[in-house]
């Protein structure tokens, strides 16, 4: 009787065992790939959000709005309005 | 079984043991860190974290320079499902000149067999790489450099970057070789465990140090002016027919240099040209320093403002040495502020006799003009400084003639006059900033040169010089500025020539509060030699604009 009682206990040890080293094994496998997945995301978000402000910087530069204006339109300034003194000078 | 077949089996089965317990004992104990440091460099890996070099800011905050991913394309032949020709075209069409770029390395990989892989040296975008990187065959690697969103503007005070020859990514010239142990920042490292595939797994014996971005620079240029002096500079050097021009721009109180432009009329338009010669070459100022010997002489009291030159009707002999005015003529009993006016070389050569060697040498080195300005910029050049000065080298030197200073230092000179007597540094760089945070601000080293009441009197000769001279007919009506003209004859194999001059204009404005001082230098004009017909207009034209813009 002792003896079958120890061998039910030692097969169930065994068989719990193998089940959670089947759990946390496929766990970390997750993890594992989560990891990978996000690390590349987050990478792939870093050089979107780098090309997005190059991009953005690029279209407000000097350079680029001289292309997309034509400034032969505009007159010079000749006068400039003082707002301490709320007037106009020549 | 017979107790003899007992003891060769327990026999037998004893020395397989003691075998398998020799071959770990060998393999663990006597060759145990071999395999240990094999088997960890087959598991785990020490990775290297890059930074992200920092960004040079404008004074609004708008990079000049910052970082961008690029690609290196390169192709493994053994997972091409395509012919080579038809990735090509594909790659081709991406990036129009790269079949006819790469022909030759092109045509060498389709014919080797025995070379399975290429990379090519070619940048290629994130657009580009969306394109591309699907197809079977083509691989990429990233890469960071540097992205200018104003292309060429302020290249002169910006540097590059390069690699070095141990091949590491390195700051040459200007702010980025100055500033190049803050720009860079530190790397990270992470120790991580593997997978078959060499990707990283989670693991407790991962580690990792953070890596530290490199500082970012925010700077005193700002860019609407230094475009502006940038096209009309360009234009002069074009309109003049000369070599090549500076413009450099000063706030009066504080050094900030506003902006900085050089110009070469026969440089090349690739980016890696960044010489900046208003710091690295020397040249003789000319007449514009004469000021500047007239402050020395004012404020040592060794003449007073009434001063009246009664030896200005006849040129000056020194020696074997006459020296003359620019158009030989003679101004008799001329008053400080006409010596001023004419640029009389006679009379400033009378004046600077009276102030003495020792008394110009003092303010002299006061005006900073013996040593580097300091500017926040890499390489600038040490001016040349003499041990031995017989009495016709100081004469010239009242004119500007026979010293060599760089264009920063004769207008950090300058700004004195307009910054009531007290020098400052010359600075690009306000404060460094890491993580949004200011970490290092930067004091304006200054000191009293000459006293304010001297460059008062300075300033009015200076004003009744530009309003009475024949500058007065260029100067538009609305602008007040202290300024002057000068033009430096070149220095050839110990001689000079009258064809090839340096024409500079130098001043500030308004007069009484200034808001810029400036100084503009051409070299070599051809269509007129002098710096009141070339530099002057040029002046003029931009003091009218900035009068507006600051």
């Amino acid at each position: 009787m002792t003896q079958k009682i120890l061998f039910i206990a030692l097969a169930l040890t065994f068989i719990i065992y193998f089940v959670f080293s089947f759990y946390y094994n496929s766990e970390i496998l997750t993890l594992n790939q989560d990891y990978q997945k996000y690390t590349s995301k987050l990478n792939q978000i870093e050089i979107e959000n780098q090309y997005l402000q190059n991009s953005y910087t690029q279209s407000i530069s000097i350079n680029k709005l001289l292309e997309s204006i034509d400034i032969s339109q505009y007159q010079p300034i000749q006068k400039s309005i003082d707002i301490n003194n709320d007037s106009i000078i020549q | 079984m017979s107790n003899s077949r007992l003891k060769i089996l327990i026999s037998t089965i004893s020395f397989i043991f003691l075998m398998v317990i020799s071959r770990l004992f060998y393999l663990q104990i006597v060759i145990g860190s071999q395999y240990r440091t094999k088997a960890l460099s087959q598991t785990q890996k020490l990775e290297k974290i890059n930074t992200h070099r920092g960004t040079i800011y404008d004074n609004f905050g708008f990079p000049l320079v910052q970082n961008q991913t690029t690609y290196t394309l390169s192709i493994y032949k053994p997972n091409l499902t395509l012919p080579l020709d038809q990735i090509i075209s594909k790659i081709n069409s991406v990036q129009p000149d790269f079949e006819s770029k790469f022909e030759q390395l092109i045509s060498k990989f389709s014919q080797n067999d025995k070379q399975k892989w290429i990379s090519f040296p070619q940048h290629f975008d994130k657009h580009q790489y969306d394109l591309l990187s699907d197809i079977s065959g083509i691989e990429f690697s990233q890469d960071q450099k540097r992205f200018y969103p104003e292309n060429q503007l302020a290249k002169n005070i910006l540097g590059l970057v390069a690699q070095d020859s141990d091949g590491k990514t390195t700051g040459y010239g200007g702010l980025e070789g100055y500033y190049n142990k803050h720009l860079e920042g530190r790397p990270g490292y992470a120790w991580q465990v593997k997978d078959a595939q060499g990707k990283s797994l989670i693991s407790l014996s991962n580690w990792e140090t953070n890596p530290l971005d490199g500082r970012n620079l925010h700077t005193t240029i700002n860019r609407d002016i230094q475009y502006l002096i940038e096209k009309i500079l360009k234009e002069g050097v074009e309109t003049y027919n000369a070599d090549s021009g500076l413009i450099t721009i000063m706030q009066p109180q504080t050094g900030n240099i506003i902006a900085m432009a050089d110009y070469t009329a026969t440089q090349s338009a690739t980016p890696s040209a960044t010489a900046n010669t208003a710091i690295t070459s020397l040249f003789e100022p000319g007449s514009i320093f004469k000021p500047l010997v007239v402050a020395m002489a004012l404020d040592k009291n060794a003449i007073s403002s009434d001063y009246i030159c009664h030896l200005c009707d006849r040129p000056l002999t020194i020696g074997q040495y006459t020296i003359e005015n620019w158009n030989q003529e003679t101004h008799p009993e001329s008053p400080l502020k006409d010596i001023i006016k004419n640029s009389d070389n006679i009379g400033m050569s009378l004046i600077i006799r009276q102030l003495g060697l020792k008394s110009f040498l003092q303010y002299y080195s006061l005006l900073g003009l013996s040593n580097k300005s300091g500017i926040d910029l890499q390489g600038e050049s040490k001016p040349i400084s003499k041990n031995i000065w017989p009495e016709i080298d100081l004469a010239t030197a009242s004119f500007g003639q026979g010293i060599a200073i760089n264009q920063i230092q004769m207008l950090t000179a300058f700004n004195t006059l307009a910054n009531e007597g007290k020098l400052v540094s010359p600075k690009i760089v306000r404060y460094l900033s890491e993580n949004d945070q200011t970490i290092v601000s930067k004091k304006t080293p200054s000191r009293q040169v000459f006293k304010p009441t001297t460059t008062q009197t300075v300033k009015e000769i200076l004003k009744y010089s530009v309003e009475n001279g024949s500058i007065a007919r260029l100067k538009p009506k609305n602008i007040e500025a202290c300024a002057k003209s000068g033009t430096a004859q070149v220095a050839v194999k110990g001689g000079y020539t009258d064809d090839n001059t340096v024409a500079s204009y130098v001043g500030f404005s308004p007069c009484d509060t200034p808001k810029f001082t400036m100084i503009i230098t051409i070299n070599r004009p051809r269509t007129t030699p002098w710096g009141a017909s070339s530099a002057a207009p040029l002046w003029y034209d931009l003091a009218e604009k900035l009068n507006f813009i600051l």
